[in-house]
C-alpha cells in the first residue's frame, strides 16, 4: 500500500511540478493543485495505513484501541484541503483580474508594465 | 572625558539646526566652542597625566563580555587628543570662512563634530573593544567628509575607496582584537602588561599581530594601502587638513605606539612596521615629485611622514621612541597648517598648481607668513620645530645604511615639496590666474597660530613639549626617562646631514620644470589602486552575474532554483548517505486501490498534454474524486467528503471564471518542455523514492494513542477527527477560518472591481 501511494504521489509532483514550469497561468494554477494532492498523500501516508477501520469510536465503548487509522494526519490533511481551496479560489479571481489588464495568459508577459493595456 | 568625547556627538546632532537660523560664520563659531572647550578641559588634566600617573576613568557598558568605556590620559593620549581638539577648534573657525558658499552646511559641521568626537574616542579608548567602535565610526564619518561633494563623481568614488580600504582594514583590526583577546582574556590595553610572555611565545599572536597591523596599515595609508589618501583629497581642504595632518591618518600610528610596549615582544610586530614604513616613506615621497597639486603634493609628503612615524615605531630603540613624538607633533602643527594655507590660496586664485602661482605674499601676507614658517618647519631649518624633529631622525637611523640613505633621500624630498608648497606660490613673481587680496580672518588665524606653535615649540621646546614627550615616550616603551629637548645640539654629523638635505633640496627645485616634464612609463599594474579597481569591479561583476543566475524575473526561474535546491540537496544526502535496508511496501493492495491508481495516472498524462481548457478542468476534478474514494478506502471518511466537496466547489469555480479565455496554448519551446519534463520527472521519481524508505522505518505515534483514548473521555466525540479539529487543536481551525475569510475578502473585493470593470 505504501508503495501504491508512493507512486500516485510521484506521478501527482511530476505533473504538478510540470505545470507550474509552464508559461500559461491557468496552467501554473492548475499545477499548483495537484502538487496540493501529492503533498496531502504523503502526509496521509506518514500514518499506518489501515484500510477500511476508521477514526470511530464505537457506541459503547470509551476508547479505540490498534488498529485504526490515524486521525493527526487526517486533521493536518482536512486543514491543508479547505486552505488549499481558499488559495486556489484567490488565485483564480487574481488570475482573471489580471488577464483582464494584460489580456494575457503568458507570464513572460508580466515581465513588464508596458504592455498593461487598462488601469488596474 | 566620557562627556567631552559625547559632547562632539551631541553637537554634532544640533549642528544642522543651528545652522537654521544662523548664518554658516555663526554656526561654525558656535560649534568651535566645543573642541575648545575640550581643549582647555584636557589642558587642565595635562598636568595629573605628565606626573607618572595617568588619569583614568572607567564606565561599564557590557561589563559580562569585558567591554567598557575605559579612558586612559597620558602622555600619547594627552598628545593626540590636545591635537584633535586644538587643530579641530582652528578648523572650525576656518571652515566657517571657507564653506560660506557651499550647500548643506549644517551637514558638514555635523560630520566634522561626530569625526572629531570619535577621533577623540579612539585615543581615550583604553579598552580594545571601545576603540575599535570609534575607530570604525571615524572611518564612517570620514567616508561622509570626503564624499561631502557628492555630486561629483569623483568625490563618491574616493569616499567609497577610503571606506572601504580603511573598512577592510578595520574588520581585520577587530579579527586580531578577537584573537588577542583569546590569548589573554582582556580587552583591555594595559592589562596586556602582563601577557607580554604569552604574546611572545603564542603561536596565535603572529597572526593577531598581523591582523591588528593590517588595521594600522590601511588607517595610517602605508604601503600598499596608502592610494587612498591622496585620492581623498577630493574633500573640502579644512577635512583634508583635519583629517590627514592631525586626526584619521595618525589614528593608525597612534595604535601602534599604544600597543607597542606589549606587542613588541613579538619578534613579527617590529620587523613588520620597520620595513612597511621604510618603504611607504621613499614610496610615497617619490610619487610626490611628480604632482601640481598643492593638496597632492601635501598628501603625498602625508603619506611619506606616516612611513618615518611608522619606522620610527618599529625601530623600537630608546631613541626613536622619543624622537617619534616630537616628529608626530611638528608634522601636525605644519602639515595642518600648509594645507590650510593650501586651501586660502586656492580660495583667492582659483587655482592650486604651484606652478602657476608666484609672488602671493605681498597680496595676502598673513597666510603667507605662516606658510613660510610652516615650510621652514617641514623642510627642517632652524629655529623651527621640525628642525629637532629632522636632527632627531637623523640621530635615530644613523646605525643603519640602508635606514640612512633611505631617510635622507626621503628628507631631501620633503624638502623640496616644502619649497613647492609652502614657498613657491609666496615667493618670486606674482603669479596668479587672478587679481587676488588677503583671505577673511578666520581663514589665515588658524595657519597662524599653528606656524607661531611650531616657532614657539622650537624656539623653547623643553617649556612647550618637554614633558609630553617625556611621558610620551614613558607610554610608547615603558620606561621612565629624563631626556632633555633641546634645539641646539651642536656642530655633529646630524647637522651636516640636515645641511647637506636642504642643498639637495633647493637643487631639486632648481631643476622643478625637468623633474615634472620627465617621461614615466605610466606601468598600470605596478600601481596597488590598479588592483583596488580590479578588484572592486570583480566584486560588482561577480555580483550583478550571481543576481542574474538567481533572480533573472522570471517565474519560472525561480521555480526551477527553488525546486532543484529543496529536492537536490535532500536527493544528495540520500543517494550519497547509507541508502534504505529494510524496504517494507506495505500490504498489497487491494484491486480497488490499484484501478483508483491506474485512472489517477492516465488523468493525469491528460492532463498535463491536453489542449482543451475544459477538458483539463474536467481531469482536475477527476483526479480530486478518485483521491477522494481512496481516502474512503483507506479509513478517511472525513477527507473524502471534505475533498468530495472542495473538489466540486473548485470544478465550478474554474469553469465560472475561465471559461471566457483562449484556447490554451503550448508556448514554450520544445527544448525548454524537455528540460522541464526531465525536472518534474526526475523529482517525482525522487518524491516516491524518498516515501518508500522514509515509511520503510516504523514510527509509533503517541498523539494516535492519546487521541484514541481521550476523545471520548475528555471531548464527548466519537469522531476523533472531527474532535481533534473542533476541540483539541480548535485554535488551529479558528486560525483556518481567518485565513480562508481573507481569502474570501479578497476573493470578493476582486470581483467587485471585475464587476465595475465589464461595466
Amino acid at each position: 500500500m505504501i508503495l501504491l501511494l508512493s507512486i500516485l504521489a510521484g506521478i501527482l509532483v511530476s505533473a504538478g511540478i510540470f505545470l507550474i514550469l509552464r508559461r500559461s497561468l491557468v496552467k501554473i494554477i492548475l499545477g499548483f493543485a495537484l502538487l496540493t494532492h501529492a503533498a496531502n498523500l504523503i502526509i496521509f501516508t506518514s500514518g499506518k495505513i489501515t484500510p477500511g477501520k476508521a477514526a470511530f469510536i464505537k457506541k459503547g465503548s470509551e476508547s479505540l484501541s490498534e488498529p485504526f487509522a490515524d486521525p493527526v494526519p487526517q486533521a493536518l490533511i482536512l486543514t491543508a484541503i479547505v486552505i488549499s481551496f481558499g488559495i486556489t479560489a484567490f488565485a483564480l479571481v487574481l488570475f482573471k483580474k489580471a488577464y483582464k489588464a494584460t489580456g494575457s495568459d503568458d507570464i513572460d508577459d508580466y515581465n513588464t508594465t508596458d504592455s498593461i493595456k487598462h488601469n488596474i | 572625558m566620557l562627556v567631552s568625547v559625547l559632547a562632539g556627538f551631541a553637537s554634532g546632532a544640533l549642528a544642522p539646526l543651528i545652522r537654521k537660523y544662523f548664518s554658516v560664520q555663526v554656526t561654525g563659531l558656535i560649534l568651535a566652542i566645543i573642541p575648545a572647550s575640550i581643549f582647555i578641559y584636557l589642558s587642565s588634566l595635562a598636568g595629573t597625566a605628565l606626573s607618572g600617573t595617568p588619569v583614568i576613568e572607567k564606565v561599564n557598558w557590557v561589563p559580562a563580555l569585558g567591554i567598557n568605556f575605559e579612558f586612559y590620559l597620558d602622555g600619547l593620549s594627552l598628545m593626540m587628543s590636545m591635537l584633535i581638539s586644538g587643530i579641530g577648534t582652528l578648523i572650525f573657525l576656518y571652515s566657517s570662512s571657507y564653506l560660506a558658499k557651499y550647500e548643506d552646511t549644517g551637514k558638514f559641521f555635523a560630520y566634522l563634530s561626530m569625526f572629531m568626537a570619535a577621533m577623540l574616542g579612539v585615543v581615550l579608548s583604553s579598552n580594545l573593544m571601545t576603540l575599535f567602535i570609534f575607530w570604525e565610526l571615524t572611518s564612517l564619518t570620514s567616508f561622509l567628509l570626503i564624499g561631502f561633494k557628492h555630486k561629483y563623481e569623483k568625490s563618491r568614488y574616493s569616499a567609497l575607496q577610503a571606506l572601504l580600504v580603511t573598512g577592510t582594514g578595520g574588520i581585520a583590526f577587530l579579527a586580531g582584537i578577537l584573537i588577542l583577546y583569546s590569548i589573554t582574556g582582556t580587552y583591555s590595553i594595559p592589562e596586556l602588561a602582563g601577557f607580554k610572555d604569552v604574546i611572545a611565545r603564542d603561536e596565535l599572536a603572529i597572526p593577531a599581530v598581523i591582523l591588528i597591523l593590517l588595521g594600522a596599515f590601511t588607517k595610517s595609508a602605508q604601503f600598499p594601502f596608502h592610494f587612498w589618501l591622496p585620492n581623498a583629497m577630493e574633500a573640502p581642504t579644512p577635512v583634508s587638513a583635519y583629517l590627514h595632518s592631525a586626526t584619521m591618518v595618525k589614528a593608525g600610528i597612534f595604535l601602534m605606539a599604544r600597543l607597542n610596549p606589549y606587542l613588541s615582544a613579538n619578534f613579527v610586530w617590529s620587523e613588520v612596521i620597520t620595513y612597511t614604513g621604510l618603504v611607504t616613506m621613499i614610496f610615497a615621497a617619490l610619487i610626490s615629485l611628480k604632482q601640481n597639486d598643492l593638496k597632492k603634493i601635501l598628501a603625498y609628503t602625508t603619506v611619506s611622514v606616516l612611513g618615518i612615524l611608522t619606522f620610527l615605531i618599529g625601530l623600537n630603540s630608546d631613541y626613536s621612541l622619543k624622537t617619534l613624538g616630537v616628529f608626530l607633533l611638528a608634522h601636525s602643527l605644519y602639515k595642518a597648517a600648509l594645507f590650510l594655507t593650501s586651501g586660502s590660496v586656492d580660495y583667492a586664485t582659483g587655482s592650486r598648481d604651484p606652478f602657476k602661482l608666484g609672488g602671493l605674499l605681498k597680496k595676502m601676507p598673513a597666510t603667507g607668513t605662516a606658510a613660510l614658517i610652516s615650510a621652514v618647519s617641514m623642510i627642517g631649518i632652524l629655529p623651527a620645530f621640525g628642525f629637532i624633529a629632522k636632527e632627531m631622525f637623523y640621530t635615530s637611523v644613523t646605525f643603519n645604511n640602508l635606514f640612512m640613505t633611505t631617510g635622507f633621500l626621503t628628507a631631501v624630498i620633503l624638502t623640496y615639496a616644502a619649497l613647492m608648497a609652502g614657498v613657491k606660490p609666496f615667493l618670486g613673481k606674482f603669479q596668479s590666474p587672478k587679481e587676488t587680496s588677503e583671505t577673511p580672518v578666520l581663514m589665515w588665524i588658524g595657519p597662524g597660530v599653528l606656524a607661531t606653535l611650531s616657532l614657539l615649540f622650537g624656539l623653547f621646546p623643553e617649556i612647550f613639549a618637554g614633558g609630553l614627550i617625556r611621558d610620551n615616550y614613558k607610554a610608547l616603551s615603558g620606561l621612565s626617562t629624563s631626556y632633555i629637548l633641546k634645539l641646539w645640539h651642536g656642530v655633529n654629523f646630524e647637522l651636516i646631514l640636515s645641511l647637506i638635505t636642504i642643498l639637495c633640496g633647493i637643487g631639486l627645485y632648481l631643476l622643478r620644470n625637468k623633474i615634472f616634464n620627465m617621461k614615466i612609463p605610466d606601468i598600470k599594474f605596478i600601481k596597488p589602486s590598479f588592483y583596488y579597481d580590479v578588484l572592486f569591479n570583480g566584486v560588482l561583476t561577480v555580483s550583478k552575474l550571481q543576481t542574474k543566475f538567481l533572480q533573472n524575473g522570471s517565474l519560472r526561474y525561480y521555480f526551477v532554483i527553488i525546486i532543484l535546491f529543496s529536492l537536490g540537496l535532500p536527493a544528495f544526502v540520500f543517494f550519497t548517505g547509507e541508502g534504505y535496508k529494510n524496504v517494507y511496501l506495505g500490504e498489497i493492495p487491494g484491486i480497488y486501490e490499484i484501478v483508483l491508481g491506474i485512472i489517477v495516472l492516465i488523468s493525469v498524462i491528460v492532463a498535463v498534454s491536453a489542449k482543451s481548457r475544459f477538458l483539463v478542468i474536467a481531469i482536475l476534478g477527476v483526479i480530486g474524486y478518485m483521491i477522494s474514494l481512496l481516502y474512503i478506502l483507506l479509513g478517511a471518511p472525513d477527507l473524502a467528503m471534505t475533498q468530495f466537496a472542495v473538489e466540486t466547489l473548485t470544478v465550478v469555480l474554474f469553469v465560472l471564471v475561465i471559461y471566457k479565455l483562449p484556447k490554451f496554448l503550448t508556448i514554450s519551446a520544445v527544448k525548454h518542455r524537455i528540460r522541464d519534463s526531465l525536472i518534474a520527472i526526475s523529482s517525482g521519481v525522487f518524491i516516491t523514492l524518498l516515501m518508500i524508505s522514509v515509511y520503510s522505518v516504523e514510527m509509533k505515534s503517541e498523539m494516535k494513542e492519546y487521541f484514541g483514548d481521550n476523545s471520548y473521555i475528555l471531548a464527548n466525540g466519537r469522531n476523533i477527527v472531527n474532535v481533534i479539529l473542533v476541540d483539541f487543536r480548535a485554535l488551529d481551525t479558528l486560525g483556518e477560518i481567518t485565513v480562508l475569510g481573507i481569502a474570501a475578502a479578497g476573493v470578493f473585493g476582486l470581483m467587485k472591481v471585475l464587476k465595475k470593470d465589464s461595466k
